[in-house]
């Protein structure tokens, strides 16, 4: 469930000793967490497009552009 | 100096996990959250550490005006300022770094007297630095944003590297305000790559670079002649690298005087 797998990935990012069991054990790990079988293949292929297809995430589509730079045709203002 | 204080703050490449101690604490320790995340992870992270938090990614909707939910984002975060209320304004990578939001939050919030705090965060240049072991100490590094370097037709200086910064949304025209589809600009890449080769040649190997957002992957790193840049599929988050074409000469006259002194 992505919900599950959500939850996964905040764990090991934001926990050091959980992030260091995932490096050692990752497939104990994933066992553990009961991921599905597209979560664990998602995450095995070090892919960040398959990990989000795997959130059926979709905000990070439009995220890129936000950070673009804002360019004035006019006044040459940025 | 108004009630009310401002705290920007950036998640870093990687997420979550290259967020610093600092950075958490002003999260945590704020009235009110805003931010802008990539993803549900760091959305749920950053609610976690402090329920007060709304997201600003609700001001973009497919095929909206980019600079209506910009300007829409930092009237609301000036509008919790205006109420007397710590916030705290989360952005992905550095705040800093190419981040309008974060950039006009902070100039409209010192313009109305409130105290302005901005942390450093990685960005996607430091994470290229690390991953292609490039030390821009070494010999300089100049770095551009990529449609502000072809627009502005900037000479690279050759005998320094070059980074280019959001080719993958090189020409994009929402900035000027076209209700459009968010798309990458192959013949603004074309123009691009016809100035660059003037200076470093079609056959200068550059490099696509990628950071990776989770904890378990990898950057993406391409190598490629400089005239194939044109025929390459390129994603959003993509940075140009190109190498030095050759070492400046040094002085030997300053070299002198220095070892005399």
């Amino acid at each position: 469930m992505p919900n599950d797998l959500i939850q996964f990935l905040l764990e090991v990012s934001s926990d050091a000793a959980r992030l260091a069991r995932y490096q050692v054990d990752p497939e104990g790990e994933m066992e553990s967490a009961g991921l599905s079988d597209e979560e664990r293949t998602a995450l095995r292929s070090g892919d960040c497009s398959l990990i989000r297809a795997a959130l059926h995430d979709c905000s990070a589509d439009l995220l890129g552009f936000v950070a673009a730079l804002l360019i004035d045709s006019g006044t040459n203002r940025t | 100096m108004s009630e009310g204080r401002l705290t920007i703050v950036g998640m870093g490449i990687k997420l979550i996990t290259q967020s610093t101690i600092e950075t958490r604490a002003a999260i945590q320790g704020s009235q009110k959250v805003y931010f802008l995340s990539p993803d549900l992870v760091s959305a749920r992270w950053i609610a976690e550490l402090n329920p007060s938090a709304e997201s600003l990614n609700t001001f973009l909707k497919p095929g909206g005006v980019r600079l209506t939910a910009y300007a829409a984002m930092v009237d609301r975060i000036l509008t919790s300022l205006q109420e007397g209320m710590d916030v705290c304004a989360v952005f992905y990578g550095h705040p800093g770094v190419l981040v309008y939001p974060a950039r006009e939050a902070l100039r409209r919030a010192r313009g109305q007297g409130f105290e302005v705090k901005m942390l450093p965060a990685i960005s996607a240049e430091d994470c290229l630095f690390a991953d292609l072991a490039i030390d821009p100490g070494e010999g300089g590094c100049q770095s551009f944003e990529a449609s502000d370097f072809l627009i502005s037709r900037r000479p690279p200086d050759v005998t320094c590297h070059l980074v280019l910064w959001q080719i993958g949304v090189i020409g994009q025209p929402l900035h000027r305000g076209e209700d459009t589809s968010e798309t990458f600009s192959r013949e603004a890449l074309h123009m691009l790559v016809d100035h660059l080769i003037t200076h470093y040649g079609p056959t200068h190997q550059v490099t696509l670079y990628e950071a990776p957002l989770y904890v378990m992957c990898s950057p993406r790193i391409s190598y490629l002649p400089l005239a194939k840049l044109t025929e390459t599929s390129i994603s959003q988050y993509v940075t140009l690298f190109i190498p030095r074409l050759r070492r400046r000469e040094r002085d030997p006259e300053v070299l002198r005087k220095l070892r005399d002194l």
